[in-house]
């Protein structure tokens, strides 16, 4: 049998990304912007997707240092064993716990729109199955069904936000002159959150063959992911309006279930987006699923961290049976984004690279 | 456990066992030495031998002295009469005694000059090997054994009742050429060699199956082969270890990656256009005989669903129809459980007046949707496979029974309703457009998946289903080659030939997933080009 060869090139580093980044924050982005800056608030995208892309690249130039080698691998160098260790378990644990929360809210959503008698935890239990099916398989399998999903994803969302241009009144996005300045600064931490899930950087780059413009292709991805983003916060703001827009749980998904497509087959989209948001779901959590059994794995010190992969599932399904609903579980995320947000994917790569470039550590041809 | 580890474990030892003693047996018969003596080797050929009564042996005595003894051996049936009675008895009994005096003083090298002077037999070979002659006189060649001489003449005379070259029934096509392979190995390498006049075509044979010696072969084209698939597939045809192979299939089971997948990882054909240009895009043809089903590695998804049609009709048709294909792909996948989920779990989705005609339409049915699916299905399965089984008058009107009468009795008597009817005629269309046969039938089993993920968890049940599909594609590979095609851009090049089918002037490049050295397809423009510049 010919064997894996574990690489993935540039081009796929960058569609595994934008697959990665887009989960489940994406539906409730323009109420989270809405609320922050009213009107004005779409400018609000592009703002925290630039903090995001800086943070990204900061990522990068920390993984370039140690082209070969996997985060929990490098960071005992840098920072000592006991500390390195700690913070490569902390990482680790925090891919889980997106895991969990991507399960559970899709398990919660799935449930509230398609699924009204099923019970979530079948919800969860399959979808994270077959997450399971595809991770066990290492890196190659997740590229390979990234660039199968990414297309999908693309061309289908965009062909059904289409048709939301009917009836739509750009006044909404008015004025555009922000009055409210200071509320910026802590709103750009907030929205930039929408943005977390190129912390797999991390991981990433160290799987990724010959790389020669990683820094062109990571900002390419994160541009692409904000234009995305932009699109559809301009799409329900011209919709709704802002003051409807901070009403809704989920935006796009009340978008969805607003738009008709006159003299079309399918008249209503909902069950249709869902379903392309399955796919966004299941993309996300294939890839923060890996990151969790693989860095836990090195971690131990596992040859083949893949054995760690099943065990995992009963771990996340009981945490994401925890929240009692999905109030709570907003607000875990909540309370999660910004501690361990903050940690892993600004905080620790900056702190990691200062000290690998003041103690030297690089590896050779770094 | 324990008892099922026990069982696994006796098991596996009896095969090893009994793999160890055909071993031995294989040793101990190879290397049975020629005797000069003509009598002690007829003795071992008729011992070994005994009861086959289809061989021949035909005794003669050479020379006009009559003092030179000779045997002719055949299988009779097997070897081509014509041939042997008029090139070799003929050349050998009559036309020698022209040659009285050169026999005469060459004595001595009796065997050499009736070799190469009397025998008018294009290719013969000798072996000193008694069970090689046994093996080939078996395979229909005519041994030719001399008093005094230890060696045996091996004539190459093979020549069977068999099919004449016709058109392959699984694989018609429109425009394109009539000949199929058939069950004659050199017929079928001869079908390709004509169509690659190649000398880096290469057609490597060996003998697979201890017991049935079946000839096979691996065709390639060497510079445009992946070297490392080349190299898996002789390792794993090198490691089967069988009594037998009587079709292509045996050999496609044993060699493929995985043997639980519903898809197939090798690709089959009866045609020969089609395995000449898989051997140009860098493939390897397995070709085994008393099979028309030519083997066809590595094998991509996307290979299975195109027609050697599609390269003969111009791009801009072929490329419709290869979407159409891909259509009817998806209809046959997942039409059936998109009924499913979206009338049991999720009407809002379609127009309420088509809500209202399908309820309307399942008013007295009185089993669930999916029940209703799935009896529809399994009847047009059955009615598909006594199809096959019945002759080919007979089978049409089975279908016209089974489909017309039966299904309008159904509707009539309230089991099912009209739209499934349509449901299912639809998607059995479909599933017959799709051109490979073991990718159909591996749809229709995944079919019946999903209308059961799609009975349990609707529209959810259906996107993870074919989530499901997907990473599993994702998983598989064929001879190390990934069986999604493995693109990492979305250009042009790249889906040339997957959904569409490009113009022939644009494909210059060979297909991607293949490391052969030679990439190129070709280098010139199009003459009209030229000419402009």
């Amino acid at each position: 049998m010919l064997k894996d060869n574990d690489a993935i090139s540039e081009n796929q580093l960058m569609q595994v990304l934008i697959l990665t980044i887009m989960g489940v924050g994406v539906v409730s982005l323009p109420r989270e912007v809405a609320e922050i800056w009213g009107a004005s608030g779409w400018m609000l995208v592009i703002l925290g997707g630039l903090l995001a892309l800086v943070q990204a690249l900061i990522i990068t130039a920390l993984a370039k240092r140690f082209p070969d080698r996997t985060f929990p691998e490098y960071s005992v160098d840098i920072a000592g064993k006991f500390i390195g260790t700690a913070v490569a378990l902390l990482i680790a644990v925090y891919f889980m716990l997106v895991t969990v929360f991507q399960a559970r809210i899709i398990g919660d959503v799935i449930k509230l729109f398609l699924l009204f008698d099923t019970p979530i935890e079948v919800i969860i239990v399959t979808i994270m199955a077959v997450v399971l099916y595809l991770v066990r398989n290492g890196i190659e399998p997740i590229t390979r069904v990234a660039v199968i999903i990414l297309p999908l994803l693309v061309f289908g969302a965009f062909l059904l936000l289409i048709p939301a241009f009917s009836g739509a009144d750009f006044s909404n996005l008015l004025p555009l002159v922000p009055d409210n300045i200071p509320a910026v600064f802590r709103g750009i931490t907030t929205i930039s959150f929408s943005f977390l899930g190129y912390e797999s950087l991390l991981l990433l780059i160290p799987f990724t063959a010959k790389p020669k413009h990683l820094n062109k292709t990571v900002s390419k991805a994160m541009v692409i992911v904000m234009l995305i983003y932009l699109v559809i916060c301009i799409i329900v703001f011209i919709e709704f309006g802002v003051a409807e827009t901070k009403s809704l749980i989920w935006p796009l998904f009340s978008l969805m279930k607003a738009v008709e497509i006159p003299g079309a087959f399918v008249e209503r989209l909902e069950g249709i987006f869902l379903s392309l948001w399955v796919f966004a779901v299941f993309s996300t959590m294939m890839m923060t699923y890996f990151c969790a059994y693989f860095i836990l794995g090195k971690v131990i010190g596992l040859k083949q961290p893949r054995i760690l992969a099943v065990p995992l599932f009963p771990v996340i399904y009981i945490l994401a049976m925890i929240p009692r609903n999905v109030v709570v579980v907003y607000e875990y995320l909540g309370y999660f984004t910004k501690t361990f947000g903050t940690l892993v994917a600004g905080i620790i790569p900056v702190i990691f690279l200062i000290l690998a470039v003041i103690r030297k550590k690089r590896d050779a041809h770094g | 456990m324990s008892l099922y580890k026990r069982i696994r474990k006796t098991k596996r030892n009896s095969q090893e066992k009994t793999a160890k003693e055909v071993d031995r047996q294989n040793i101990q018969e190879i290397g049975m030495p020629a005797d000069s003596s003509l009598d002690r080797n007829l003795d071992y050929f008729r011992q070994q031998l005994e009861d086959a009564d289809d061989v021949v042996y035909r005794e003669m005595v050479i020379g006009s002295r009559h003092d030179l003894r000779a045997v002719l051996m055949y299988v009779d049936g097997m070897v081509d009469k014509d041939l042997v009675n008029h090139q070799i008895l003929k050349s050998l009994m009559l036309d020698i005694r022209q040659a009285y005096d050169s026999v005469q003083t060459l004595k001595e090298d009796m065997y050499r000059i009736l070799v190469k002077c009397s025998i008018t037999v294009g290719e013969i070979s000798e072996t000193q090997d008694l069970d090689q002659a046994i093996l080939a006189l078996l395979s229909g060649e005519t041994l030719f054994l001399l008093d005094g001489y230890a060696v045996v003449l091996k004539i190459a005379t093979r020549g069977w009742p068999s099919r004449g070259v016709e058109e392959p029934p699984t694989e018609s096509v429109i425009r394109g050429p009539r000949d199929g392979f058939n069950e004659t190995l050199r017929v079928n390498t001869t079908l390709i060699r004509r169509r690659i006049r190649d000398p880096r075509l290469k057609i490597k044979s060996l003998k697979i199956g201890q017991r049935s010696q079946t000839d096979v072969v691996i065709a390639y084209i060497k510079d445009v082969v992946d070297p490392n698939v080349l190299n898996e597939v002789k390792n794993r045809l090198k490691d089967i270890k069988i009594d037998g192979i009587f079709e292509s299939g045996y050999i496609e089971q044993l060699i493929e990656d995985n043997w639980l997948s519903p898809f197939p990882q090798v690709q089959n054909t009866e045609r020969p256009d089609e395995a000449a240009a898989a051997l140009l895009e860098g493939r390897v043809a397995i070709i085994v005989d008393n099979t028309p089903f030519v083997l066809l590695v590595p094998t991509t998804l996307n290979s299975l669903f195109q027609s050697p049609e599609d390269y003969y009709e111009r791009w801009l048709i072929a490329s419709a129809i290869r979407v159409l294909r891909f259509i009817a792909g998806a209809y046959s996948l997942i039409l059936p459980a998109l009924y499913i989920a979206v009338t049991s779990f999720n009407p809002g989705i379609i127009p309420n007046r088509l809500v209202l005609s399908i309820a309307g339409s399942r008013e007295g049915v009185p089993f669930p949707a999916y029940v209703e699916a799935i009896i529809m299905e399994v009847s047009l399965e059955l009615l598909r496979e006594a199809g096959v089984r019945l002759p080919g008058p007979i089978g049409q009107t089975i279908g016209i029974v089974g489909g017309l009468i039966i299904g309008q009795a159904a509707v009539q008597a309230g089991i099912v309703s009209p739209i499934m009817v349509i449901v299912v005629a639809i998607t059995a269309i479909a599933s017959f457009a799709i051109p490979s046969y073991n990718v159909a039938i591996s749809f229709r089993i995944l079919r019946f998946a999903l209308i059961l993920a799609a009975a349990f968890l609707g529209l959810y049940g259906l996107v993870l289903g074919l989530l499901a599909i997907i990473v599993h594609l994702a998983t598989l590979k064929s001879f190390g080659v990934p069986y999604l095609p493995s693109f990492d851009k979305y250009n042009i090049k790249n889906f040339q030939d997957f959904v569409i089918r490009a113009p022939l002037m644009t494909m210059k490049q060979r297909p991607m997933f293949l490391e052969g050295r030679d990439k190129t397809r070709a280098q010139d423009e199009r003459p009209e080009e030229k000419e402009a510049n």
